[in-house]
Order: C-alpha cells, then sequence, then structure tokens
C-alpha cells in the first residue's frame, strides 16, 4: 500500500478496504451457498438453507450429469456450447486478421473510408433487425442450424478488429518485404511471415471470445432451439427447479457448468486479465 | 507508425479485394439489408400466412402505445431509460474513484483484481441464477432481513413485486455483477500513465484527490469516455439480464431489445411486424444518438499522449 500521508488519507484507504471486503463477500458467498446446498436433500434445503448439509448427498452431482433437459444432458449441452466455439470465435479471429492487416498495411483508395465506415457501424445498437434476421433464416430454411450461426459470427469488423489493427500496425513491414524478394506472393507473405507474429495477441482474443461464447445466452435461445447449450439448458432447468424439487441437483448442475471456464481461467489467469482489462469480454 | 505497402500491382489489388470481400459484404449485409427488410417487414401485418400491406399502421399503433394509451412499449420506453441514471451518475465515478484506490495499491489489492474480475468469466445465467437464490424466499438475504427484525425493508410483493421494484432489482444487479470488471478497466488503464508524471506531482505535495482530479483522471479519460458510452448504449442493448431476472411473459417489465426479443421469438408473424417496427425505430433513433455522443466524448477527450 502506497504511503497515505494524512490521517483522512488513511481513513479513506480503510473505508475502501472495507467496501472492498463487502463486496468480494457478496461475490464468493452466493458460489459457497449454492456449494453446500448442492450437496442436500431438497427438502433439507427448504428447511434451511444456511447451515451444512446434515447428511452431504453426492447424488445430486450423479443426477446433474445424467440429467436430461430437452433431449439433452450435460454433456450434450457442452458439446453444444462447444460447437458454438469452433462456429463463431475461430472464423470471427481469422475474418479479423484478415481486415486488420489489409487495413493497417496496406494503402488504398478505399482503406480510410472502410475504417471509419466500420467504426461508425460498432457502435450502432445492432438489435433492431433481430425480426429480420430471424425471418430471413426461416425463410431461407436455415433457421435452427450451425449455418446460420456461422453468418451470424464475426465479420471481420467486430471483436478483435481494432486490437488486431493496431498491432499489425507496431510491425515492422520489413519482414513482408524480405518474403517479396525472396518471391513469396501476397497471401504467402500473409500466412506464413506476418500472421505467425500476432499469434500470442490472436491467442488471447481467441480465448476471451470463446468465454464469451460459452456464456452467451441470448444466441443460442433465440437461433438454435433445439440446441441448448449449457447457458440456455442452465436457466430452463431453474425454471422448474422448484416445482420439481430439484434446486440441489440445480446448484450441483450450475457448478458442474461453471467448471470449465473456471479451470480456464485459473490456468491462463494472467494472459485473460491482461487483455480483458485491454479489450473486453462483454463489450 | 511502421511502414506499410503502396498497392503497385494488380496482384495485390486482387489480393486485397479477395481478403476483404467477405467481411464487406457481411457489413453491408448485416448492417444495410438487414435493416431495410426490417423496415419493409414493418410495413404489413398478416392474416395467417397472408401479408397485407398496412403502410405506417404498426407505426401508428406504437405511438398509440406510448402517446395516448401508456402500454407495454411506453413501460418498456420508461424501464430501458431508469436504467442509465444509475450506471451513468453513481456507479461509472464509484468505479473511477474505487479503481483509483485499487491503482494506489490497497491492502489486499492483487487478490480484490482476481475476484473482482471473476463476474467477467461467469455466464450471465449464473450470476442472475446466484443472485436470484440470494433474494429467494428461502434465500440467506431474505433470512437476514427477516432474522433482524427488517421485514419492512422487502416490498410489500416481494423483491420484484411492482415494476418499480423489479427495476430497481435489475439496476442492483448490474451494478453487483458489472461494477467490477469496470473498476478494472479503468485502473487497468491508471496502470498505463508513466510513473514519472504521477512523481513529478507528488513532489510538489499534490494531495490524493488532487492527484486524482487533476492527473489521474484526465490521463485516463478516453477509457471514461469508453464506459460512458456504454451507459448510453445499455439503453438499447440491454436485455438479458431482465429477461433472465423476471423471467418472460410480464409485459411491464420488458425493456425496449426485451420487446424486440419477445415479440420476434414467441409472438408469430405480427409480433414480428410489431419486433420490426420498434426495431426501426430504435436503429433511426438509437444510430444518431450512439454515432452524436461518441464524437461528443472525441471532443471531451484531453488530447494526451504518453
Amino acid at each position: 500500500m502506497v504511503k497515505a500521508q494524512t490521517k483522512g488519507q488513511k481513513t479513506a484507504f480503510i473505508i475502501v478496504f472495507i467496501v472492498f471486503l463487502i463486496y468480494s463477500i457478496s461475490l464468493i458467498y452466493p458460489f459457497i451457498w449454492m456449494f453446500l446446498n448442492s450437496f442436500k436433500m431438497d427438502v433439507d434445503f427448504r428447511a434451511d438453507s444456511f447451515g451444512l448439509p446434515s447428511r452431504w448427498i453426492f447424488a445430486n452431482y450423479f443426477d446433474a450429469i445424467t440429467h436430461v433437459h430437452k433431449g439433452a444432458n450435460l454433456l450434450v449441452m457442452f458439446f453444444h456450447s462447444v460447437m458454438n466455439v469452433v462456429i463463431i470465435c475461430i472464423p470471427g479471429q481469422f475474418f479479423a486478421a484478415c481486415t486488420s492487416y489489409i487495413l493497417s498495411k496496406y494503402r488504398f483508395k478505399l482503406n480510410k473510408l472502410i475504417f471509419n465506415v466500420a467504426l461508425v457501424i460498432m457502435v450502432i445498437p445492432g438489435i433492431g433487425s433481430t425480426a429480420a434476421t430471424f425471418q430471413l433464416w426461416h425463410d431461407l430454411g436455415i433457421y435452427d442450424t450451425y449455418f446460420s450461426l456461422f453468418l451470424m459470427g464475426g465479420g471481420g469488423f467486430g471483436s478483435g478488429f481494432l486490437l488486431l489493427y493496431s498491432t499489425f500496425s507496431t510491425l515492422s513491414w520489413t519482414y513482408a518485404e524480405a518474403a517479396f524478394i525472396d518471391g513469396a506472393s501476397n497471401f504467402r507473405t500473409f500466412m506464413q511471415i506476418m500472421l505467425p507474429q500476432v499469434f500470442p495477441v490472436m491467442f488471447s482474443l481467441f480465448i476471451i471470445s470463446a468465454i464469451g461464447t460459452w456464456n452467451d445466452y441470448y444466441t443460442p435461445y433465440m437461433y438454435l432451439p433445439t440446441k441448448p447449450t449449457i447457458a440456455v439448458g442452465l436457466f430452463e432447468i431453474e425454471a422448474n427447479a422448484l416445482a420439481q424439487q430439484i434446486y440441489p441437483m440445480f446448484f450441483a448442475l450450475m457448478l458442474v457448468a461453471t467448471a470449465p471456464v473456471l479451470l480456464l481461467f485459473v490456468m491462463m489467469q494472467n494472459t485473460i486479465m491482461e487483455n480483458v482489462t485491454a479489450g473486453g469480454i462483454k463489450g | 507508425m511502421s511502414q506499410v505497402k503502396r498497392k503497385k500491382s494488380k496482384k495485390d489489388t486482387i489480393f486485397i479485394i479477395l481478403m476483404l470481400a467477405y467481411p464487406i459484404v457481411h457489413m453491408l449485409f448485416f448492417t444495410f439489408y438487414m435493416n431495410i427488410s426490417n423496415f419493409t417487414m414493418s410495413l404489413y401485418r398478416y392474416d395467417g400466412d397472408k401479408a397485407i400491406y398496412v403502410g405506417l399502421y404498426n407505426y401508428i399503433n406504437v405511438y398509440e402505445d406510448i402517446f395516448v394509451d401508456g402500454g407495454n412499449i411506453f413501460a418498456s420506453f420508461l424501464n430501458s431509460l431508469s436504467l442509465f441514471p444509475p450506471k451513468f451518475f453513481i456507479i461509472l465515478p464509484l468505479s473511477v474513484l474505487f479503481s483509483y484506490f485499487l491503482y494506489k495499491k490497497v491492502w489486499g489489492y492483487k487478490t480484490f483484481r482476481v475476484i473482482f474480475f471473476m463476474p467477467s468469466i461467469i455466464s450471465m445465467v449464473t450470476l442472475v441464477m446466484a443472485f436470484k437464490g440470494m433474494f429467494a424466499d428461502f434465500g440467506p438475504v431474505t433470512m437476514l432481513v427477516k432474522s433482524l427484525g427488517l421485514e419492512s425493508l422487502i416490498p410489500k410483493g416481494g423483491w420484484y413485486g411492482s415494476r418499480q421494484d423489479a427495476y430497481a432489482m435489475l439496476n442492483f444487479f448490474l451494478a453487483w455483477s458489472g461494477i467490477g470488471y469496470q473498476i478494472l478497466l479503468i485502473q487497468g488503464s491508471m496502470l498505463r500513465i508513466p510513473s514519472e508524471v504521477i512523481e513529478s506531482g507528488q513532489l510538489d505535495g499534490v494531495g490524493l484527490m488532487r492527484e486524482l482530479v487533476q492527473i489521474v483522471i484526465p490521463l485516463v479519460f478516453s477509457t471514461i469516455a469508453t464506459m460512458m458510452l456504454f451507459s448510453v448504449s445499455g439503453i438499447f442493448t440491454t436485455f438479458v439480464q431482465p429477461q433472465l431476472l423476471f423471467g418472460t411473459g410480464v409485459g411491464d417489465r420488458l425493456t425496449l431489445p426485451l420487446y424486440i426479443v419477445n415479440s420476434t421469438k414467441v409472438g408469430g408473424k405480427n409480433g414480428q411486424a410489431s419486433a420490426a417496427t420498434l426495431g426501426t425505430l430504435i436503429t433511426l433513433i438509437g444510430a444518431p444518438i450512439m454515432i452524436g455522443v461518441r464524437a461528443l466524448l472525441n471532443k471531451l477527450t484531453p488530447d494526451v499522449e504518453y
């Protein structure tokens, strides 16, 4: 802690510390609460959601993994979530690399115009055309397919574009020129010389967009009704949890579902935090 | 700025076109074509599957709902607007203040950073469920309030009883789930301030408050401006949280985008026509507002280089 010089400053630091502590507890406690309750029987949970389980029931976790919702169990929902990540994030990263590379490295007439239009479009609310998108996928017969998901995914000017643009801008063109002298084509230079240099940035961007897609509720809810991801499944199961008396099992399910992202975070904490505080997951 | 390639040969032109073709078509398609087709949809009503051209009838409906009947679109409009003031006037200033203390390495700052980050990687669904659990009848917050004899704190119809109560809860949820990330973003940009700048201020005997207001805030204002922009765009984009928190089907609990989502998904053809109408209005009104606010914030941001 930086030395606080005056009494007033010391008090300020103490107050902020207490506020941070309370906020941290408010973020962590719900998960401890769910964890403890995930080992209870439903009756015990209703009678007292505060205390420790009188008997630790591990069966809730077994039930959580085998619970079937809309014909999909946890593994199937995991699979749907992974598919969404693959279909949205990998092409998204690639197209963002294409646009940012061309716009940052090639001078041509429309360059500035394209860049500025892309910047303006980024701030326009996209929700307005939901009805048209929904209807078009129906008319084309591709509603509820991964192909429509691919079409809705990144086109190259969305997530990651600006960060990659500034990364490419800082790269020296000398590498490319050397490749041209050796007879490499534009495309080969891009793929084999320039692109590998931004892989670390692309990798972080991929991880971040993967977490965002994994957690996304709206897109699969709206456009993939028969392919519930883990986020959609959790929400729909919760809606009936009280009536079906399966709350403890639901908590178990929720914790198992959160585990992969937490695990990823623990393994790559620094990469994720640095890049997120520079860019952003949730927009 | 590093060197760039000037377009020389035909091959370069072809390469540029090939690389940008899909992204540009994608952008034109989703921005222009979709909004035009959305506008076209808003000019029709449906009798079964049969489309009937009705001109501006759908727009008159929206007008009457807002200005005459005070119906669900009007409620959604108020709900959406109500999300802005708390974000802009309370959460953002608090985030700046708190991020400064985090930057000043308040005791335990490393741990706090990690904990504050957690909501960003946890699914919104899970966060809402955790929040709902806390405030459920059997949940810790409700039990605690009751055991302290403070039942009067709980609104008569429950935490989400009336529209106002529900939106107070939503704002509370948005603050709880969002402030940590916002603090980290601002603190992240504070960390990029060169230490000499701060040190020279300290040599001049600048106190903490003055350091924050006169040195740090101007240097990180571009990040704060982005947050301001987000708090405006929240009016047009916040719908997942109310949808998860209140469930679907409560007409006066919607936000404008949630109204669009619900009408599209479950409203049938005529619901989609209404959604297209409201969507066209949101784009027509929202786009200039967002572009204008962005331009204004760019103008207000001090031109700093370090």
